[in-house]
């Protein structure tokens, strides 16, 4: 149950790599309150919406290309989050490549066992680091 | 040791500038280059075989360090191409020996990243997880009539089981209005798995994980709908993250969506 300090959610320093789990989840801002914790990349901004706003498709690149929404360098996104998207979204690539869909699957493997060590690394006392 | 390099892919666009990419290294620390043809740009950067090729992805890939260096330095590409133009997010771990490789994999599936870009034009993936609520604390002792000691506990047990039982149905049918409501504010939607207790770090059980591309004229009203969704939903919390490039919704022809 030990769940150790959360990391700050923004701008944290490089991660002690012995330190608490690597899921970079930020504490959950509202643990009673209703309002959803928005967490990951900075929500849009509510004002002004994004700033491309007329037509949907740029015929001419304007010259200085304007950002569609703001950075999200100050608030890593969590790492779990993440996981989901880059190791299962993104088109799948084939060929004279070396990731085929064998490889995905060991990917998916792979994480079965981070799941279990990160388990151990967070329970001290649990199941999973008794005779280690 | 072997010098032998190779070019990590992340991403395709109809356009791509090196100079987005000024004070952001790619996976492995190289810089980012384009890679161009038949009016597609990919973005790459070279990396060392020796630690990126595939006998070595095997094994770093079981390194959670590794791994998530590996999946920020993924991200920071792409998402520095999000912010200014649709995007085709690659997979993690998308090596070719070449850039010539690139280039032919730009010529060969031209079709299908049109398709994709055109899908997720002027559209963001955000998404949504819905929690169960922590438990209500137990019901004083004490509450029930008649019997000795163990009748009563025998009750109170009772109570407490079909309590949870009640609030467990209470949330999940709230998980489900909340994808009802928020569905039909997006163009398409993606399920998947609830994310493992030990990677969110939290006691709640996850009882929603989906992703929504939204367009970016409804952004507005899905953002605040799932707000008011998090306000009127007690039994449930709402973690909303976003926006995303369209990882969940680039995924091409021959990997279709389970």
């Amino acid at each position: 149950m030990s769940t150790g300090p959360p990391p700050g959610r923004k701008g944290p320093p490089p991660r002690d790599r012995k330190g608490p789990p690597p899921a970079r989840q930020g504490p959950p801002p509202a643990r009673q309150g209703p309002p959803p914790a928005r967490q990951g990349p900075p929500p849009a901004r509510q004002g002004p919406p994004l700033a491309r706003q007329g037509p949907p498709t740029w015929p001419e690149p304007p010259p200085e290309d304007p950002e569609r929404y703001e950075r999200a360098d100050l608030a890593p996104v969590a790492l779990v989050d993440l996981l989901d998207r880059v190791l299962a979204g993104g088109v799948v690539i084939s060929g004279e490549v070396r990731l085929s869909v064998a490889d995905v699957e060991l990917v998916r493997v792979s994480l079965h066992a981070l799941v279990a060590s990160v388990g151990a690394l967070r329970e001290p006392g649990g199941p999973g680091s008794g005779g280690q | 040791v072997t010098a032998e390099t190779g070019i990590w892919a992340y991403a395709v666009a109809e356009r791509i500038t090196p100079r987005w990419f000024a004070g952001i290294t790619g996976v492995g620390g190289g810089g980012i280059r384009t890679v161009g043809k038949d009016g597609l740009v990919a973005a790459v950067s070279e990396v060392s075989m020796a630690e990126y090729g595939e006998q070595a992805l095997r094994s770093r890939l079981e390194d959670l360090d590794w791994l998530e260096a590996a999946a920020r330095g993924h991200h920071r590409v792409i998402e520095a191409v999000a912010q200014r133009q649709p995007v085709v997010p690659l997979r993690l771990a998308t090596v070719y020996r070449s850039r010539a490789g690139v280039a032919g994999l730009l010529s060969e599936r031209q079709e299908t990243f049109r398709n994709a870009l055109g899908r997720v034009t002027a559209r963001s993936e955000w998404g949504v997880k819905v929690y169960a609520a922590p438990p209500e604390p137990p019901a004083p002792p004490g509450t029930g009539t008649g019997g000795g000691p163990g009748a009563a506990y025998l009750r109170r047990r009772q109570q407490q089981v079909s309590a949870a039982h009640e609030a467990r149905r209470a949330a999940a049918s709230d998980a489900g209005q909340v994808h009802a409501a928020l569905r039909p504010l997006a163009v398409a939607s993606m399920r998947r798995p609830p994310q493992d207790p030990n990677l969110t770090r939290r006691a709640e059980q996850m009882l929603l994980n989906v992703a929504y591309l939204v367009d970016d004229s409804q952004q507005a009203r899905f953002t605040a709908e799932a707000d008011g969704l998090a306000a009127r939903l007690p039994g449930i919390r709402v973690e909303l993250t976003g926006p995303w490039p369209p990882y969940s919704f680039a995924v091409s022809d021959e990997e279709p969506t389970e």
